[in-house]
């Protein structure tokens, strides 16, 4: 009892990566750590891996005292360099530029002062952000009138105050420079606001008299005013139709829940109650909707200790999601179907009867029989995710296996849709683009993302669009479908329209605007309004008119509302039974032989139509590491035995180049660099979606930013069909290029320091890893008090004796996904520039948090580990003592701090650091920010100038 | 005959003073001049778009200097008064007056009147208002008798010396919180009192209690009664000043 007690305690809480692979029966999975939990057999890259394998020291990357580039200067030679530097000490001198006093300046004062805001405090305001038709609640904190960070909303339970990198990034978005300022008409000649509005109501009313056929094509949408005036523009123009689409649709989510249940539903997941998780191919952790609140909950059901689930991942390529699981199995994605078959076929019951092409491998059989024994024993705690790219069947399989286990109820529940039209595939773009092609359209409406970009190979939406004879695009940038549209109308941003949306657990959010249109833009609501032939309203005009006048909301409550983010209504769960018949005729897919490619939704920029954000680029993919390109991800297996690449080519690669593969899909061809993956799936390849952008006005996204006449990685969209849009047969060539890749994957490296650990749930309970522990800390606790005081400072302690608190800041490193969302908080909080492609190459990157991702053990099969790497702000720091100027230095309440206005650039903190967590300016990054980024800026932090540490 | 004359002794003993001093006075002249108001652009008057004179405002009328500047209290900046702060008063009182027409043209065009800075410290510095005034720092400690200036200038030399020197030992320039805006307030003069107070409780006639406080070892009383007032406040008011870096750079 008493020992018991303390084992409980003592796994309480515990901060490092914990595994529970204590499964019933043995997994067989290489990945099960047996003998040692607390290996120090990290790698970065395959590279180290092989490298070490082989013993080999590396000349480059890991052990070299300074990173790859990190002292080049080109084109310059150190004459020239030494000319220069006289030359620009002489000009200084001669202009005396150096001693000028600084510009007068002026304060400019409210003309009347806005309620609420007193100047120089920051305020906060709950809104919405809506991706692909599902929002989340976000805090939007506004100095002075301007958006300078998006938070989380804490008031919101679905995700109580959490936030990813797509929601932040929304913010640079708002400020972005390309952003279209004008409405143009056929792509050149500007048009006044006034003049559209008029010529959209004499089109409407023009196209009401004559019976004209107009078409308009949406986001997938669950807002209740776009709902509305959608209703209103069919009651106007009976003729009318909308096609709602999106290119990574949750068409067949809805699909399988028709199937089970007879009708479309969305689920709602709980995993802080599930013990036994299986996913099917489904990034839950990331992708889609509900990743924030499907994180928040599954961290909490990892608390070490007898209750912490259990998860099993079966996925082609390793995701943020895989990194988790405690049992992870590669499998290609086209045989999913099958898996879930034979897991359905095992665990027996009404869907024992459950045919089709269940062959798997005698290991898989084994695995499976583990997992079945284990979601039997988890009965309703069992939870079975199945991922957007999965057919039908697979999702309406998960749900009948759910509601078998009893799981519906405790680990979900099912709701309405959250989109009003669940038919966002590639069929709703197909009908359009046949109605067109048949003459039936004679005036199109777009108010989805870049539908010429997110496309289908096999649907000619581009040529269709050119034959329309009247299209009006409503649109962020000039992109590739306003370029051929007749009519651009540049779009409002979402921080800058009213509105309303629902959230994944079907909550009706409201959208408030923190700004008004930088650009005079247009929001969706108004846009449809004008369509409805009421000419140019107000957004809160018309939201007020929704829920206030129609809706019989309380003014009171609308207030309260728009102060929370969100309705109060509480969304009723749908109870519903699954028809096992229906699932058991569901057809199965037909399997795919041969190389398989497996196109994804990119871990950064999703769909594209982030694309033109600097911080979702220069993001490290949480997984491979790689900024500013995608890439063509395959095993190491694989890559020998279909690519011919002998991985001993690999250990003698000076830089990140990677060979050049040419990929053939049907009739279209592209070039990839490809990327050896550990932890991928044999004979199958993975290609994110979203790059490649051909766009003339996004410049980041096109590369033209980057200045080194590259495209930002390749146009996958290109090879995608409304058949196969996930899964596809795919012949391959090499060729003789190489190309170069940005990975941050071995910057900053560890230079081996156990600094990251990671046990199993046994290790906590028996004894084992405080043993680990204790000889960790053994050097440590060797020394007298004498010699720790000596040895372990330079420094004078600090007296906390004056000042009431001492800072601390704890990473529960066993919740951490590497979901990489607080490194472009960091950016956003802290004013930290980009850098570049090329920048990035050279370890110039400017983050001042990292995620390294280490790999252990097999090859072909590894587990992966995320550790989150802040700067300390040590106690006793060593960049501190190294300083010539007194730049870093300690604060009196124990922090160590950065003083940029005494820096001078030495970089000697950078090389004292053990962190590796100092940062440098090698540019003027902030110097050419537009009026419009630098309003983007925190004010309460220093923007960095050109020569100074961070 | 020697090689050089006797002469340049004399000429190699100047040059060689020269040499250490014309450097040294060039470093301490630099020195010097970078503290020079003219420098630290002390007692400039600036033409502001309106010429608005706080004698009229604050010293003739009285009015708090919260009145207008309304954020002081509670945010980093004190806050330039918007438009019709001005406008609230003006529209009733010297509503015709000429000298008011930038501040109606302003107001009736909704546009901000620009007012040049005068207190302008570099952008590197994070100066916060609340955390002063809060803490019982006066505003005429740093901005000197504003209700005496025509035209606002700059009263101290806002050099990070300064700063720190307040820092350091800001006893001497606390009061209570309900003074901080008075601009009349004088710690000598509460001081004397108080002394004064206290010898004529002590049994001495006024009038020699008064002599007695403004004699020399009287002065050091009212310096050490300051020091004890300065104290007190410190603790009262719980004032714990920073002067490690992070404090105003960041």
């Amino acid at each position: 009892m008493n020992s018991n007690q303390k084992s409980e305690t003592s796994v309480q809480g515990f901060a490092l990566p914990v595994l529970n692979q204590d499964a019933p029966s043995v997994v067989p999975s290489k990945a099960v750590k047996t003998q040692s939990p607390f290996n120090n057999d990290y790698w970065l890259s395959v590279e180290e891996k092989l490298n070490r394998d082989a013993s080999i020291d590396p000349v480059f990357g890991a052990d070299a005292e300074f990173p790859a580039g990190a002292t080049m200067l080109d084109a310059v030679g150190r004459r020239d360099f030494t000319k220069l530097l006289g030359a620009s000490m002489a000009l200084a001198g001669v202009g005396l530029s150096g001693c000028s006093r600084p510009p007068t300046e002026v304060m400019v004062p409210y003309h009347k002062n806005p309620d609420g805001v007193t100047v120089g405090n920051p305020l906060h305001y709950a809104t919405a952000l809506t991706y692909g038709g599902y929002a989340t609640s976000v805090l939007v904190k506004a100095r002075e009138g301007r958006p300078i960070k998006i938070e989380g909303n804490p008031d919101h339970a679905a995700v109580a105050g959490k936030i990813g990198s797509l929601e932040l990034a929304h913010l640079l978005q708002m400020y972005d420079p390309n952003r279209a300022k004008l409405i143009k008409e056929r792509g050149n000649r500007t048009m006044a606001k006034k003049p559209m509005v008029e010529m959209i109501t004499a089109r409407v009313t023009d196209a009401k008299d004559k019976g004209a056929k107009v078409r308009f094509l949406v986001e997938p949408s669950g807002s209740a005013l776009l709902a509305s005036l959608r209703e209103e523009i069919k009651a106007k123009l009976p003729d009318a139709k909308f096609v709602s689409y999106t290119p990574i649709s949750q068409q067949n989510r809805h699909e399988g829940a028709r199937a089970a249940f007879g009708l479309a539903l969305d689920p709602v997941y709980d995993f802080s109650k599930a013990k036994v998780v299986l996913s099917l191919d489904s990034n839950f952790l990331l992708a889609w909707g509900p990743n924030l609140a499907n994180s928040l909950a599954w961290a909490d059901a990892r608390k070490p200790g007898p209750n912490m689930s259990r998860l099993y991942v079966v996925e082609p390529a390793i995701t943020v999601t895989g990194t988790m699981a405690d049992h992870r199995m590669r499998l290609r994605g086209s045989q999913t179907e099958a898996f879930a078959r034979a897991v359905a076929k095992q665990l027996g019951g009404q869907l024992g009867g459950i045919t089709g092409d269940l062959a798997l491998s005698p290991e898989q059989e084994k695995y499976v029989s583990a997992l079945v024994e284990d979601l039997r024993a988890a009965g309703k705690n069992a939870l079975i995710v199945a991922g957007e790219r999965q057919s039908p069947a697979v999702h309406a399989l998960a749900y009948a296996m759910n509601v078998m286990l009893g799981s519906l109820g405790t680990t979900f529940t099912l709701i309405a849709p959250v989109i009003d039209d669940t038919a966002t595939g590639p069929e709703a773009l197909r009908g359009l683009v046949d109605e067109i092609n048949a003459g039936a359209v004679d005036t199109l409406v777009i108010t989805a993302k870049n539908p010429v970009y997110a496309r289908y190979a096999d649907v000619d939406f581009a040529g269709a669009l050119a034959k329309v004879q009247n299209s009006y695009y409503l649109g962020l940038y000039e992109d590739e479908t306003a370029a051929l549209s007749h009519y651009f109308i540049n779009a409002a941003h979402a921080l800058e329209s009213w509105g309303d949306a629902k959230a994944t657990d079907g909550s009706l959010l409201l959208q408030q605007p923190m700004i008004e249109p930088l650009y005079q833009g247009v929001s969706e609501a108004q846009f449809l309004a004008m369509w409805a032939g009421r000419g140019e309203l107000k957004g809160l005009e018309l939201l007020r008119g929704l829920h206030i006048k129609t809706n019989q909301v309380s003014e009171r409550d609308f207030s309260k509302a728009l102060q929370l983010g969100f309705m109060a209504d509480p969304v009723s769960p749908v109870d519903t039974a699954v028809a096992y018949d229906r699932v058991l005729a569901m057809p199965q897919a037909a399997a795919i032989t041969g190389l398989e490619l497996a196109l994804v939704r990119d871990a950064k920029v999703h769909d594209g139509a982030l694309g033109n954000s600097p911080w979702l680029q220069e993001l490290p993919d949480p997984i491979t590491k790689i900024v500013w390109d995608n890439e063509l991800m395959v095993s190491p297996k694989t890559a020998k035995e279909k690519f011919g690449l002998e991985m001993r080519s690999l250990m003698a690669r000076p830089e990140l180049t990677a060979h050049v593969v040419k990929l053939t899909v049907g009739g279209s061809t592209l070039e990839v660099p490809l990327w050896i993956a550990p932890g991928h799936a044999d004979d199958t390849m993975t290609l994110a979606l979203g790059y490649g952008r051909a766009t003339k006005a996004e410049k980041v996204a096109n590369g033209e930013s980057l200045n080194d006449s590259k495209t930002i990685g390749v146009d996958a969209y290109a090879l995608r069909t409304s058949t196969a849009p996930w899964f596809m047969n795919a012949t391959v060539e090499m060729t003789d290029k190489m190309q170069q890749l940005s990975c941050t994957q071995e910057h900053w490296d560890m230079h081996k320091r156990d600094i990251a650990l990671e046990a199993n749930l046994v290790h906590l309970t028996d004894g084992s890893l405080d043993e680990h522990l204790e000889e960790l800390r053994a050097p440590v606790a060797k020394l007298t008090t004498d010699q720790a005081k000596m040895q372990v400072t330079l420094q004078n302690p600090v007296d906390y004796s004056k000042v009431e608190y001492k800072w601390g800041m704890a990473v529960d490193l066993n919740r951490c996904t590497g979901c990489s969302a607080c490194i472009t908080a960091c950016q956003s909080e802290n004013n930290i520039p980009v850098v570049g492609r090329d920048g990035v190459k050279r370890n110039r990157e400017m983050f001042w948090l990292r995620i390294d991702r280490y790999f252990s053990s097999d090859l072909e099969n590894p587990t992966v580990i995320t550790q989150m790497v802040t700067c300390q702000q040590c106690e006793t720091a060593p960049c501190e003592y190294v300083c010539p100027v007194n730049a870093t230095v300690h604060s009196e309440e124990g922090l160590n701090d950065m003083i940029y206005n005494r820096c001078i650039g030495t970089r000697y903190c950078s090389n004292n650091c053990p962190y590796k967590v100092r940062r440098f300016n090698y540019f003027n990054y902030t110097g050419e920010y537009t009026s419009a980024q630098k309003l983007a800026q925190n004010p309460d932090v220093t923007v960095r100038a050109r020569g100074v540490m961070e | 005959m020697a090689l050089f004359p006797r002469w340049t002794n004399t000429v190699s003993k100047v040059m060689g003073t020269l040499t250490l001093m014309v450097p040294a006075l060039a470093v301490g002249a630099l020195w010097y001049t970078a503290r020079t108001p003219a420098v630290t652009n002390q007692s400039i008057e600036y033409a502001q778009p309106v010429q608005f004179d706080h004698r009229h405002h604050s010293w003739e009328q009285g009015i708090d200097c919260r009145y207008c500047h309304t954020a002081v209290e509670t945010s980093a900046s004190a806050g330039i008064p918007s438009t019709t702060i001005c406008v609230g008063c003006h529209s009733q009182v010297w509503n015709k007056s000429p000298r008011l027409e930038p501040v109606r043209q302003a107001f009736f065009q909704e546009k901000p009147i620009e007012w040049v800075k005068v207190h302008d410290l570099p952008d590197f510095v994070y100066f916060n208002h609340s955390a002063h005034v809060n803490k019982g720092v006066g505003c005429t400690s740093c901005h000197g008798r504003v209700d005496t200036m025509p035209a606002i200038r700059q009263a101290m030399p806002l050099t990070m010396q300064w700063c720190l020197n307040c820092h350091r030992d800001p006893k001497l320039n606390l009061r209570p919180l309900d003074k901080v805006t008075d601009t009349t307030w004088d710690a000598d003069e509460i001081a004397k009192a108080t002394l004064i107070e206290e010898k004529i409780k002590a049994g001495v006639a006024h009038h020699v209690a008064v002599e007695e406080v403004a004699s020399l070892s009287g002065l050091q009383e009212v310096a050490a009664e300051r020091e004890k007032m300065g104290d007190e406040l410190v603790r009262t008011l719980n004032v714990h000043p920073r002067v490690a870096c992070d404090t105003c750079h960041r």
